[in-house]
């Protein structure tokens, strides 16, 4: 048939042979017009109910952030960052393994990023942004007088003696300030904390409310009746008397003594009175330019490492002392005081922590870049030297072994030392190998070295935090840590690392056990798995405090931390098993009999064909889980374990501490430490969705 | 193919499998009713007949996808009785191709051919990968071997799968309607690949639709329905002068249109 034939019949058509060019579509269905009337303003109602929640979402967000900024006290959070990092009682002196344990893992989770992929445009702002404003820190921290502290005076009641630090030349100011009216005794803002000499800070909140009451309900100081007469006395570490003021009797608030410290270290401030004429009256001594101590237990050890022990008092008196402190941050502030007071002890606090893992991080970032496409070990050489180095890593392993067996029948400080000498060959050895590997040519080898890196981050991490010593009294520089010594920030990471870890293999076993034709294994899965899930977490862990040890089988004795790591890591794996078992079933039959079909046996075909389908296939429920269980570590404070949540708690809730005004703030900050763990690994998950077989799927479906 | 390759072909056989008084049942459902076959080695069988006529279930229970109750079945010298303990090892020596491709989605090209070679024939990766690329150039894709199974066509997917079987070096390839979720464009592609491992003197086992393919590279024919084979025989014999009537009947029909 020719085209001609064609062209007489009048229904016939024949498109030209230059298929028609791809066109943008008209300007009226896209751009930020288009989007604003599609999803906001489509129709009458929906016009209404968006104006009704901006409406809310605006008055929210001014009552917050007026909040946030003009009235909350952030350095709950900021002057208390030891504490939520580590817990209140880590080792000073061992701070600097907490650091280093975090800088292996970022260091190590950065070599994973330069091997399996790349840094973000993202991550580089955020680093830059961090970076600019580290740097900034001086322009950002602007002077701001310290609050003066107040101290409650009448004539049975005088301020005890008060530990306070001065530096040399540092001019500190006491003033009598006389009560006279009722309005004197304002209580709000009422926040003070000063160290006692049990190096704890302290307020004086409740005996304070008690003299106010006194005063205020039924007279029993009637404030016009104004006849003290007090003087303030200074004493150095070993007690004298290094300064005193004439005694004041006046109505009027007077500076009874200036006093500047001939060099730094402790000094005690305290009241006498006048033993001839006492008096009567009340008053409070205002004592300006003394740093008051607004962190916590923790931070007591750092000022003994620079001003040596507080002095120890004679203790008739030395309770409680400073009734009241004004807030640094109240009355009128310029804007780089505010940043200074709210944001730059943040910064300041998290810099040198900061800055090592951004060199760190970046280091291991091109380690991984240059492992993932290294060949500079030709594979003649790498061969045997990687097959040598396996060998010897299995000889340390067998004689740290056998030296342990040895130690149990006959325990010698000798082999102590065999055993540390095998364990840190073990280690150096281990990541010799894994930078063999990582010379090698092949981008498989590159991901074998990350795998027995991150392998030996467990060893290095309990060598870190628990302790290296071959015996007790044998010199270390790693003295032992026990774990009620660990908490905040790092023992919900480790809790939640140690559970998402070990929960992953146990939960796959108890999913395919669960499908096991052996009626044994299957009901066993069944029923480990309904039984956990059937019970709340808190129960569980209760069950593990309490219950294990009447099980007998030495139970008790394990370290609380360690049975709770196990309860979590049970408790996950029984929801992990169910997810997986979801996953299980995506992978069709013919998947099965194609790998059946080439000879695998059913091993193999686990491994190799069903697992990694099933197992991508349920990605984002596994890090739902990992996401659930990192926020459920927080009940564990509930049994006295003082992580995250729990170290807050202290620090809020302890009427020692003093931060007992400031819950919001703690609270709302260890949140969004919560949230910014959460939305990392969540975004993480992600990423591994999207990469190999996952980045096609997308595209196809 | 002409007669002398036949001929050629029949005079080196020796049976490489046998199936006698072969029974088998789905539940009460009886599919396989004494099913008594035997192929030579080298020899190229095409199995047609309506669907529910056993075809795929007889294939299937030749690597043992599926478990026949009654009779012997017998492949390369090993029956497959109830007591097989290395029953992967036989799968290995036999491929299988199927309907619906089946390869591993979660696998590039080149890991799908290599896997199985590694795991099981135990060859080193660069070996298996030295396989596997020749074997992606004798199925025409060789630019294809870092992709995913989902970045292919069809064709290329079914000839991916040829490729993944041939990799472990079978005696006998059995294929289950290669060509059926395939669009017409595609058909040929794979059916060019078949004809050549078919002129390379590949046993093979092939339950299709295809009378062409059936009857341009058959060695024999084979009409199965209701379970049960009904007639053997060359293509010529078959597609000139079939003698039963079921066969007959089944002809008429698919080769009106």
């Amino acid at each position: 048939m020719s085209s001609e034939n064609f062209r007489k019949a009048a229904q016939t058509y024949i498109a030209p042979a230059e298929p028609p060019v791809s066109r943008k579509p008209p300007i009226t269905e896209s751009g930020i017009v288009f989007w604003l009337r599609k999803n906001l303003f489509a129709s009458v109602p929906d016009t209404i109910m968006t104006l009704i929640t901006l409406t809310i979402l605006t008055i929210v967000a001014i009552n917050f952030f007026s909040w946030a900024f003009l009235n909350a006290q952030w350095e709950v959070a900021f002057l208390n960052l030891r504490s939520l990092g580590v817990g209140q009682l880590f080792p000073y002196r061992e701070l600097w393994r907490a650091d280093l344990a975090g800088f292996v893992v970022v260091f190590l989770s950065l070599v994973s990023v330069g091997i399996w992929g790349r840094i973000t445009r993202t991550a580089v702002i955020i680093m830059l942004v961090i970076v600019a404003m580290m740097l900034a820190l001086p322009i950002l921290t602007a002077p701001v007088p310290e609050p003066a502290i107040y101290n409650y005076v009448d004539e049975n009641y005088t301020p005890r003696q008060v530990n306070f630090i001065a530096e040399r030349g540092q001019t500190v100011r006491f003033t009598i300030d006389p009560l006279t009216s009722v309005d004197d005794f304002r209580v709000d803002g009422l926040a003070g904390y000063v160290e006692n000499n049990k190096g704890q800070a302290n307020t004086s909140f409740d005996a304070f409310n008690v003299t106010i009451g006194q005063v205020t309900r039924d007279g029993t100081r009637v404030p016009e009746d104004y006849d003290l007469s007090v003087a303030v006395q200074v004493w150095d570490a070993s007690s004298r008397v290094i300064a005193q003021s004439d005694f004041s009797g006046g109505t009027q608030a007077e500076t009874v003594l200036e006093w500047t410290a001939p060099q730094s270290g402790w000094y005690t401030y305290t009241l006498v009175f006048d033993e001839d004429n006492t008096g009567t009256g009340v008053a409070w001594l205002k004592v300006d330019n003394v740093e008051v101590f607004r962190s916590t237990l923790g931070a007591s050890e750092e000022r003994v490492a620079a001003f040596g022990q507080q002095p120890t008092l004679d203790c008739r008196n030395c309770a409680t002392s400073v009734n009241r402190t004004d807030m640094r941050f109240q009355g009128s502030r310029t804007l780089l005081q505010w940043v200074s007071l709210q944001f730059t002890p943040y910064l300041i606090g998290l810099r040198n922590f900061v800055f090592g893992a951004l060199v760190i991080g970046l280091i291991g970032y091109l380690v991984g870049r240059w492992a993932s496409r290294s060949g500079i070990l030709d594979e003649a050489v790498a061969k045997p030297v990687a097959r040598a180095l396996v060998y010897f890593l299995g000889f340390t392993v067998v004689v740290y072994l056998g030296a342990g067996i040895a130690a149990g029948i006959a325990p010698s400080p000798a082999i102590e030392v065999v055993r540390s000498v095998m364990l840190i060959t073990f280690l150096l050895t281990g990541v010799l190998y894994a930078l063999v590997l990582f010379a090698r040519s092949e981008r498989s080898y590159a991901t074998q070295g990350l795998t027995v890196l991150w392998l030996l981050t467990i060893p290095l991490l309990s060598i870190l935090l628990t302790g290296f010593q071959t015996s007790p009294d044998a010199p270390t520089i790693m003295p032992p840590i026990r774990s009620d010594q660990i908490g905040g920030l790092l023992l919900t990471l480790l809790l939640s690392a140690v559970a998402i870890v070990a929960s992953f293999p146990i939960g796959i076993l108890l999913a395919l056990g669960r499908q096991s034709p052996l009626p044994v294994i299957s009901l066993f899965s069944t029923i480990f798995i309904e039984v956990v899930r059937g019970v709340p977490l808190i129960t569980l862990l209760f069950m593990g405090t309490f219950i294990l040890p009447f099980f007998g089988l030495g139970l008790g004795d394990v370290d609380l931390v360690v049975r709770i790591a196990v309860v979590l890591t049970l408790f996950t794996s029984a929801y992990l098993a169910e997810v997986i078992r979801g996953g299980l079933q995506v992978v069709s039959k013919g998947q099965y009999e194609a790998a059946y079909a080439v000879g695998l046996n059913s091993f193999w075909t686990t491994v190799l064909i069903v697992l990694p389908q099933g197992l991508r296939a349920v990605i984002p429920a596994i890090m739902g889980q990992a996401v659930s269980l990192f926020k459920d570590t927080s009940l564990v404070y509930i049994i006295g374990l003082y992580e995250l949540l729990g170290v807050t708690y202290q620090i809020l809730g302890d009427s020692q501490t003093g931060y007992l005004a400031f819950p919001r703030e703690g609270y709302l900050y260890i949140g969004a430490v919560y949230f910014v763990f959460s939305y990392l690994m969540a975004d993480v998950s992600r990423r591994i969705e999207r990469t190999g077989s996952g980045r096609v799927r997308r595209q196809t479906l | 193919m002409s007669e002398q390759q036949h001929s050629k072909k029949r005079s080196s056989a020796e049976p490489i499998i046998v199936c006698k008084d072969v029974n088998k049942w789905f539940g009460d459902f009886h599919v396989l009713k004494d099913v008594n076959l035997e192929v030579a080695e080298r020899e190229v069988v095409v199995i047609i007949g309506p669907s529910g006529s056993g075809k795929s279930t007889l294939i299937r229970c030749i690597n043992r996808l599926e478990e026949h109750q009654e009779g012997d079945i017998v492949v390369d010298g090993i029956a497959l009785g109830n007591d097989l303990r290395n029953i992967s090892a036989i799968r290995a020596e036999v491929g299988m191709v199927f309907q619906s491709f089946n390869l591993f989605p979660h696998l590039t090209v080149r890991d799908n051919i290599t896997l199985a070679q590694r795991y099981v024939r135990r060859r080193s990766r660069a070996e298996a990968e030295k396989v596997a690329q020749d074997l992606l150039e004798r199925v025409g894709i060789p630019e294809q071997a870092e992709k995913y199974p989902g970045q292919l066509s069809g064709g290329q997917q079914q000839r991916v799968a040829i490729a993944r079987a041939l990799a472990m070096q079978p005696k006998i390839m059995l294929f289950d309607e290669p060509t059926s979720a395939l669009d017409p464009e595609m058909i040929k592609e794979v059916l060019d690949v078949m004809k050549e491992l078919a002129l390379s003197g590949m046993t093979m086992m092939v339950v299709t639709h295809e009378m062409g393919f059936a009857r341009e590279v058959a060695d024999r024919v084979i009409f199965m329905d209701g379970g049960r084979i009904v007639e053997i025989g060359t293509p010529d014999h078959f597609f000139t002068a079939p003698s039963h009537e079921r066969t007959k009947l089944f002809l008429s029909q698919i080769l009106k249109h």
